[in-house]
């Protein structure tokens, strides 16, 4: 249902890992990123989430589907992958109830948080106003 | 060329109900998939997922197949008719369509012909009833177009829920079929295949 507080957020994360991760280590970390976006957009007000889904692909070609639309956070996982260490994942989170650049803004602090310094987030919606300071948000606009 | 449209709101799972739904058919009879998949975002996601399970999918991206893309789904219909000739064509419109507008818009096809028309509503029994609390109106749009209803997620929830929600859609008018499955699990995926296939 398309109405004025729908918002529709994509951005794509790349990490590399200091080692080869396996399924479970990635399934953990990425799904703990889907997990903790889904919270904190529900924490910052959003009234219902749509989905908050990611797809993670390895370097050599795995993929794994996470996805989370619940309060708690909990995440469905499936998807064939059986380890890697250059991971992208697709995000996509449509929301209610919270603008584009406070989902964004949500995006990049969780992976901040759980992904440490060395990710990389493609993203059109970023507002640069730390323009002085480190970022590692690539603008695409 | 039939034609089955897998409706629902975000995140209730129609992905995943399609995914079943394919392997069932493909198992059983054999016949041959083309899957349209509309994402509401640039970057989609439930494509490639699908292609990932080796499916021959083509994307609509970044609008909606009832409105700022319904003549891209009249032409990707066609084209598909005309290319590929498959059995049977998926078409998983975003969460926010209206199915009705999707039934409207493909009237304008002209192609090798559909010959049935199958429009699937997948609800997701874990938030029914708060999506329900906001969007009762277009909600009552999905059922009225509803050849079946499925209540996916159904093992996540107690039969109470189950029962309720189900009171609930008959009480917004919709006298048809009613699925409880898992398509995480499968459960029940199988009653889904036979109404496609009836």
């Amino acid at each position: 249902m398309i109405t004025p507080d729908l918002t529709a957020y994509a951005g794509r994360l790349a990490v590399e890992l200091p080692e080869r991760g396996t399924r479970e280590e990635i399934a953990q970390m990425m799904g703990g990123v889907i997990s903790k976006v889904t919270v904190r957009c529900f924490e910052e007000g959003a009234k219902l989430i749509g989905h908050v889904k990611g797809m993670v692909e390895s370097e050599d070609g795995g993929f794994l589907a996470i996805s989370s639309t619940t309060e708690d956070g909990r995440v469905q996982t499936k998807g064939d992958l059986e380890g890697g260490r250059k991971l992208q994942m697709v995000i996509n989170v449509i929301i209610y109830g919270l603008n584009v650049h406070k989902v964004e803004h949500i995006v990049t602090e969780v992976a901040t948080d759980l992904l440490g310094p060395s990710f990389k987030l493609e993203s059109d919606e970023h507002e640069h106003h730390h323009d002085e300071e480190p970022c590692n948000v690539i603008t695409l606009k | 060329m039939e034609m089955v449209i897998i409706s629902g709101f975000l995140g209730a799972g129609k992905t995943s109900v399609m995914l079943r739904l394919v392997e069932q058919l493909n198992q059983a009879d054999g016949i041959r998939i083309a899957v349209i998949e509309n994402d509401f975002g640039k970057m989609g996601i439930d494509g490639e997922v699908m292609r990932k399970y080796g499916l021959d999918v083509r994307d609509l991206k970044g609008g909606c197949i009832c409105c700022t893309l319904s003549a891209n789904l009249v032409d990707t219909l066609r084209l598909l008719g005309a290319n590929m000739d498959p059995d049977m064509v998926m078409v998983e419109p975003t969460g926010v369509a209206d199915p009705e507008y999707i039934l409207l818009a493909v009237k304008d096809y002209t192609g090798p012909p559909i010959t049935k028309t199958r429009l699937l509503v997948v609800l997701d029994a874990e938030r029914f009833l708060k999506i329900k609390r906001m969007f009762e109106r277009p909600l009552k749009n999905h059922l009225r177009t509803a050849h079946a209803v499925v209540i996916n997620k159904a093992d996540l929830v107690e039969e109470g829920v189950l029962e309720e929600i189900e009171a609930e859609i008959r009480g917004m008018g919709y006298d048809g079929k009613v699925i409880r499955a898992s398509a995480e699990s499968g459960d029940n995926m199988d009653k889904l295949a036979e109404v496609v296939r009836a």
